[in-house]
């Protein structure tokens, strides 16, 4: 039976919105979506077998292709569960180090979202703003490791290289000018009435359903879970520094941009405590035991900017891992889009599935 | 709120100590291991004791494990395992199951009605390995071209 | 009428004035999956701005006379590829971006990979993993030379 004035339209890649290549098709009655499916696979590029003949020296860089967005995360979840797994000890310094890279790659990452998301909504001179903001903070990641998208930097054991002290007086200079940067975001976007009507009590989801579903990272705390990595099982020395963790109410767009804008702040702090006491010392420990000597099962989960990143790895004996698997935090925001796009005007998909901050390459890998 | 966070830790101690005594003994009466270890609990049984141990620990009044993480498989010389990651969304506390299916077989039963997390994840294990879960039928591949049935993460060389 | 002393619409002078025009104008479909998107989309950013260059950014491939692929290539996205290319217009010109469209990369050892220029007629390939914005700023403006003998 046909119904009357029900399309199924697909949405593809050239709506800002969603970026990438993803494809939705929804079912629209008059204004109003009644259904939506998710269709996902065209980024898959065999990320877990390519690992499968990869030696110990050649991880990093794969593991660093993991989140675009983000690279060094991937690196550092190889990197602790090789270290706890094989009880390495890692000097001080690195860890420092390590905590400065991943969190100038959330700023990072925070804004690049921030720059997609104002585009969907319309705000295009925001996009331009965190654009800019966004390329400073790249450039230091540049500065430290030598590229800005895939490091390469961390190894099981510390990391490649050291950081100048002129280069900290440049890092400090950045944080100040972003610090009144973040004024004017507030003043173009979260004070603004015209922003606050296309966003607020938009694409809610709730708390419980959420949990099920498996959720974590910035949309579960927009819905006002206080789950953090860093907090729940430390990792790097995060448990040694003095943070909070920012949390939403309603499970809304605003919400979610919220948070993001909340963390951006976080990190800023986190980042100038840590650059003014950095601990002296080594940053590279040459490991006696490696992969030959024992049997390693170990999985290991940081915090990266869209949640929880999970590695497991297996080695039995062998150069070369028995298994290499990731556990992605975007699959899961691909499942939960439906119950947020359901009894929303068409206008507004574009704007809640840029909300939910969904990398698709971790969701294909 | 200094109380309330004594009582869970309280709560999440005698659990854990709780925890062998009750889930060891299955009505089949194959071995179930458990091990306490600092940061997380570590359990190995054969795949067809799955479900009964899996609805003792979600209905424990004092540390109920709810939220499903991840569903990791790996083929060692032949044979499947499954290892089902699981936290407790009161205290966050991490329990990790490790299945092993019996040598030879590929099917295991679905762990849909107690997780309902566990479909998408599933649904990639069947597509890339070809395990087959009792109870759901998963059509669609996500990755993979349609009809695409070459299961690429299989082994089929030793180890 | 003489041909040889007036200017008429086939002659060599007009062509190449046309050419010159098409150089500064140029309209750029991305396609990209992974972490080579993202470097493709940063070439607009006020920070690389290649729109003074002439090099803007167009939502349809039917407004595009270029188009860039970056990223890895699999079974479905090869359809996709194919039927983007045939909606663009003639003159037109492809630019493989990245180590992994233009033959196979890091991935390349995974069955159903496929490289660019098995699908479609590439002019151009830009090697890196991922390439930097300027690179591919720097390759469009070398593919000007190939847009100033066109014949079309």
């Amino acid at each position: 039976m046909v119904e009357r004035n029900v399309v199924v339209l697909n949405l593809a890649s050239p709506l800002p919105g969603l970026d990438r290549y993803f494809r939705l098709k929804i079912k629209v009655k008059g204004e109003v979506v009644e259904d939506c499916k998710p269709e996902v696979g065209f980024s898959h590029k065999g990320l877990e077998k390519t690992a499968e003949s990869m030696i110990p020296i050649q991880m990093p860089f794969l593991a660093s292709k993991i989140d675009s967005s983000s690279g060094i995360s991937g690196e550092v979840a190889y990197s602790i569960a090789l270290e706890s797994a094989l009880s390495l000890k890692v000097p001080e310094r690195a860890n420092a180090i390590r905590v400065v890279l991943m969190e100038i790659s959330r700023i990072a990452s925070h804004l690049g979202w921030l720059s997609n998301f104002s585009l969907a909504v319309g705000f295009v001179t925001c996009y331009h703003y965190a654009q800019r903001d966004k390329e400073r903070a790249l450039r230091f990641i540049e500065i430290l490791t030598g590229s800005r998208i895939s490091p390469n930097f961390c190894v099981p054991g510390g990391i490649k290289g050291d950081i100048k002290s002129n280069v900290i007086f440049e890092f400090l200079d950045f944080l100040t000018y972003l610090d009144g940067r973040m004024p004017e975001f507030d003043l173009l976007l979260t004070d603004n009435k015209f922003f606050r009507g296309k966003v607020d009590n938009i694409g809610r989801i709730q708390r419980e359903h959420a949990l099920t579903l498996g959720l974590t990272g910035p949309n579960l705390r927009a819905c006002g879970e206080r789950m953090d990595i860093r907090k729940i099982a430390p990792y790097c020395g995060y448990e040694n520094l003095n943070f909070k963790v920012p949390v939403g109410r309603r499970g809304d767009c605003f919400d979610r941009y919220q948070v993001r804008m909340k963390e951006i702040r976080e990190s800023s702090d986190i980042l100038k405590g840590i650059l003014s006491n950095m601990p002296d010392g080594d940053v590279y420990i040459k490991p006696l035991i490696d992969v030959h000597s024992r049997k390693i099962e170990e999985y290991a989960r940081v915090e990266c900017p869209h949640g929880e990143l999970g590695i497991f790895i297996k080695y039995d004996l062998k150069e070369v891992p028995t298994r290499f698997k990731v556990r992605t935090p975007s699959l899961v925001s691909v499942s939960l889009l439906r119950d947020a796009i359901i009894n929303q005007r068409v206008s507004d998909v574009g704007v809640i599935v840029s909300s939910f901050d969904i990398c698709l390459s971790e969701v294909d890998r | 709120m200094i109380e309330n966070i004594e009582q869970l830790y309280l709560k999440g101690i005698l659990a854990k100590v709780l925890l062998e005594e009750k889930i060891s003994k299955v009505p089949s009466g194959r071995k179930v291991e458990v091990k306490v270890l600092e940061k997380r609990i570590d359990i190995k049984l054969d795949g067809r004791d799955l479900i009964d141990v899996l609805m003792k620990l979600r209905e424990s009044e004092k540390l109920s494990f709810d939220f499903l993480d991840c569903i990791i498989c790996y083929q060692e010389k032949g044979n499947f395992s499954l290892i089902y990651q699981i936290y407790s969304t009161e205290t966050w506390q991490t329990l990790s199951i490790k299945a092993v299916l019996p040598p030879g077989t590929s099917s295991i039963e679905s762990v849909t009605g107690i997780y309902p997390a566990a479909f998408l994840m599933e649904q990639e294990i069947f597509e890339l390995y070809g395990i087959n879960f009792e109870g759901v039928n998963y059509n669609a591949n996500l990755f993979l071209p349609q009809g695409d049935r070459n299961f690429p993460m299989r082994r089929d060389t030793d180890g | 009428m003489d041909d040889d002393k007036n200017i008429s619409l086939t002659s060599e002078y007009f062509k190449s004035f046309v050419n010159w025009g098409r150089c500064f104008s140029i309209g750029v479909y991305l396609v990209g999956s992974g972490c080579c998107a993202q470097e493709m989309e940063s070439i607009f950013n006020p920070s690389y701005d290649a729109e003074r260059l002439g090099i803007y950014h167009v939502s349809s491939p039917r407004h595009a006379d270029l188009l860039v692929v970056g990223g890895p290539i699999n079974d479905k996205m090869a359809d996709d590829i194919v039927k983007i290319y045939s909606e663009i217009s003639m003159p037109k010109w492809v630019v493989a971006n990245g180590a992994c469209s233009c033959g196979g990369g890091l991935f390349g050892r995974y069955g159903n990979l496929k490289k660019l220029r098995d699908l479609v007629r590439v002019d151009l390939f830009v090697p890196g993993c991922p390439p930097r914005p300027e690179a591919l700023i720097y390759s469009i403006l070398r593919l000007k030379l190939k847009i100033k003998s066109t014949v079309h």
